[in-house]
């Protein structure tokens, strides 16, 4: 029973969002919405185990004396800071002054603006390093497929800035929508349908309680 | 973007984020931005500081958002709106508030039961929830996707061949608003999606016919990855000028360690982009001479 | 000379794409981009809407996509409060909504916009494709509440909206990735009567290609996409106080951008030239060829 249960849940839940996809009225359009609610819940304490993990995983790291243990107490301490004032705001905790002054975003959003956002964009930015470094040590054109590669690369990297048109008395953007709408939009066409394909067959075999594979531990 | 800094000057230290930034909040900004970028030259305490707080607080921020819109809004807020009503509507359907409310709270007790899994990573009482989850998404993806990226984008694939509003050949006109290249560019672009489209049969034999349209399935699809190459450049680089972009509005004079100093090079090398690249640059300098002088060269 | 590729280090070429880009970008030249059909298609899109008519904006975004989308996302929001249409702003990232919230303050009051009236906020929704599927079906469902914990009844833009996208004329999503537009297209656009526009970071542009323009009416591609919309949306801007568009730094400081990407671009080119032609000149010559 203890895989048969949740076999069953899946294609009964499976099941109903598909006929109110058939059927978008009454009952059918109300449990749909209900189930939709069930699935944003369950995503967002799914998450929130995640946290549970990654500090147990840390206080291991620290209390084995780890070569970052002083990292992984600062990433501890600024988590459990940051959690504390952004559930004071959440629950009110904080003193009525402050939250009219400032509303009850405040802490939070300092957090995500100065901190966060520097910080990730950052992290994504160092990939314009990367890519200039891969162009010159691992872009070849090898094969004919790998030379298609690249001139299609290049036309695209001409075509986009106002330099490319310049270069080549307007030609490029010009190349650039030849190649994007007819070659890249086919080709695009066809991995989508093929990629949908692939969806239906799986989706059906999760709705009908054939695969089986996410139950495993 | 940052609005106009030099409207309103900043203060040492603002909680406003439609107000301009701060300047504590500038010099963390500038700092960690910096900190990250250290790694370019080599793995250093001031890139792991700055990915630990990009963890931790990245992680605590999602945690914040799913609770609150997740948790919260959707159990909370929902049980207590609906205490108050004699019917509450479900995906347009009215439904008595006791059966929305009783709906709810068995996802109460099944979010419990997920939660289950922090202490017993075994037990059977996680695997419902999970399983509700999967089959809903599963039923969404599988519907949605086949309307959307099957039936309707090959309905939408089949376009005419000949153009009705194409222009004859002329001095005026350019090439592609006349017939000939209508029509050329479609034949392309048919030849290259049913190619695509055969380079992925693959439960027939590979016969000639059926090689050569695979081959020029791979030809477009090399095409194609050439453009997504092509683009994926394209937003490296305009991640980094923006980096460049934040880090120059914060080399403005209010911003610079003298504070409200006039514009001019000392405000330039006191500001926080310049004064802390050349303190990292220093600090790294002396740490890479540390390292020699630890490690002689062989003799 | 084989080994002058395997043993470049390649500092030196961060260095140069980092004095590269510095250097252009503190000269401060910009210059004018043509637009593309399908940008004219996004700004004509929106220009036939009547006043009045609802758009549902969707910020699917994060702070490493914002450099791409955030320029965007202010064209768009300025261009909708220009021609009075009002905007029901949703968010299916959670990194998006302090980025919305910004600037929802900083430019509604220049159009004299009143939240609830002309703008509402419902804030981010987890669950992704589910997320989708569940304010197409029913936005009310989806948010009992808005981003400020104020109920349906007491913001009065939310009575002309109803469950399967009714009373909504357009959809905009400014979407990074996953889940993004290619996923709105999945949950909404097949399902509902709506019209779909998409503001794409450069990465996800090329797949847009396949939905254009019959199930996507138009989109802006990456910071190109960007400039070149507010190239068109500048001139509908409000005027601020000083006498210039709200929207003429914003789309200067793209301009300015794109000069600086443009010679990015040879740079990356250059390397990729160099490369391969010392690669070639250097190559083992294998089998017959040998012999």
């Amino acid at each position: 029973m203890k895989r048969e249960i949740p076999i069953l849940l899946t294609v009964l839940c499976g099941l109903a969002v598909t006929w109110s996809f058939f059927s978008p009225v009454g009952v059918s359009s109300a449990m749909n919405a209900e189930l939709l609610d069930w699935a944003q819940v369950f995503f967002s304490v799914a998450f929130l185990l995640g946290i549970a993990n990654l500090v147990r995983i840390s206080l291991k790291q620290v209390t084995a004396g780890h070569a970052d243990s002083p990292y992984k107490l600062v990433m501890l301490a600024v988590l459990f800071g940051y959690l504390l004032a952004g559930l004071a705001e959440i629950h009110g905790w904080l003193p009525a002054a402050f939250t009219e002054e400032h509303g009850n975003k405040a802490l939070r959003n300092w957090g995500h603006a100065k901190i966060f956002v520097p910080l990730q964009a950052t992290m994504f930015s160092l990939l314009a390093f990367y890519i200039a470094s891969a162009a010159f040590r691992a872009f070849r054109a090898r094969s004919l497929e790998a030379t298609l590669l690249l001139t299609a690369g290049a036309v695209v990297m001409l075509g986009q800035v106002p330099i490319g048109d310049e270069l080549t008395g307007g030609w490029a953007s010009r190349a650039l929508a030849f190649l994007m709408v007819h070659v890249n939009g086919a080709g695009q066409k066809a991995i989508i349908m093929g990629a949908t394909l692939g969806v239906l067959a799986t989706g059906l075999r999760i709705v009908l309680g054939i695969e089986r594979s996410y139950l495993s531990e | 973007m940052m609005p106009p800094l030099l409207q309103v000057p900043p203060s040492f230290f603002s909680l406003d984020s439609s107000a301009p930034p701060d300047v504590l909040g500038g010099w963390i900004a500038c700092f960690l931005t910096l900190a990250v970028f250290s790694f370019l030259y080599r793995d250093n305490p001031f890139y792991k500081l700055a990915e630990h707080v990009f963890i931790g607080l990245g992680t605590a921020y999602f945690a914040l958002q799913y609770y609150e819109q997740g948790v919260l809004q959707k159990l909370q807020t929902h049980i207590v709106d609906a205490s108050v009503l004699e019917t509450v509507k479900l995906g347009g359907h009215e439904v008595p508030a006791d059966v929305a409310i009783g709906l709810r709270a068995a996802a109460v007790v099944l979010s419990g039961m997920l939660l289950l899994r922090l202490v017993a990573p075994s037990s059977w009482a996680p695997r419902w929830p999970l399983a509700i989850m999967v089959g809903v998404y599963a039923a969404l993806k599988m519907t949605g996707e086949t309307q959307s990226k099957l039936v309707l984008l090959v309905g939408n694939s089949i376009q005419p061949i000949v153009s009705s509003e194409a222009l004859p050949f002329g001095p005026d006109v350019r090439i592609e608003q006349t017939a000939l290249w209508f029509t050329a560019t479609k034949l392309i672009y048919y030849i290259g999606l049913i190619c695509v489209l055969g380079h992925f049969v693959f439960t027939f034999r590979r016969t000639r016919t059926l090689a050569a349209v695979s081959r020029i399935g791979v030809v477009t699809l090399m095409i194609t990855f050439g453009s997504m190459f092509g683009f994926t450049v394209l937003g490296r680089i305009a991640l980094l000028i923006e980096r460049v972009a934040m880090l120059k509005d914060y080399t403005a004079p209010e911003y610079a360690l003298a504070g409200g100093t006039q514009a001019g090079l000392l405000a330039t090398v006191l500001s926080p982009p310049v004064l802390l690249t050349v303190l990292m640059v220093a600090l790294l300098a002396l740490g890479a001479l540390r390292r020699r002088e630890r490690s002689p060269g062989p003799a | 000379m084989a080994s002058v590729i395997a043993n470049f280090d390649r500092r030196w070429i961060f260095l140069a794409v980092g004095l590269l880009v510095v250097s252009l970008y503190a000269a401060g030249i910009s210059s004018e981009l043509p637009e593309s059909e399908y940008v004219r298609d996004f700004h004509a899109t929106l220009e036939a809407l009547p006043p009045g008519a609802i758009v549902l904006l969707s910020a699917d975004f994060d702070p490493a996509s914002a450099a791409e989308l955030l320029p965007m996302y202010q064209g768009v929001i300025h261009h909708l409060f220009a021609r009075d249409l009002r905007i029901v702003n949703v968010a299916t990232w959670p990194a998006a909504p302090p980025f919305t919230q910004k600037e929802f303050a900083r430019i509604a009051p220049l159009y004299g916009k009143t939240y609830g009236v002309d703008w509402v906020e419902l804030g981010f929704l987890p669950g992704d494709d589910v997320a989708m599927g569940s304010i197409g079906q029913s936005l009310r469902s989806a948010y009992p509440r808005d981003d400020r914990r104020t109920s349906w009844a007491d913001l009065p833009l939310l009575a002309d909206v109803g469950d399967n996208m009714r009373g909504i004329s357009l959809l905009i999503t400014a979407s990074a990735g996953y889940p993004g537009i290619l996923e709105w297209i999945a949950q909404v656009g097949g399902r509902y009567d709506v019209t779909l526009l998409a503001g794409t970071t450069a990465v996800q542009t090329p797949d847009l290609f396949a939905f254009y323009p019959l199930q996507l009416k138009g989109f802006l591609g990456a910071a190109t996409g960007a400039t070149q919309y507010l190239q068109l949306a500048a001139p509908l801007a409000a005027r601020l106080p000083t006498g210039e568009g709200a929207l003429d730094e914003v789309r200067d400081e793209n301009q300015r951008r794109m000069l600086v990407q443009s010679w990015a671009h040879i740079l990356i080119l250059a390397l990729i030239v160099v490369g391969n032609v010392i690669y070639f000149r250097t190559r083992v010559p294998t089998g017959a060829a040998r012999r």
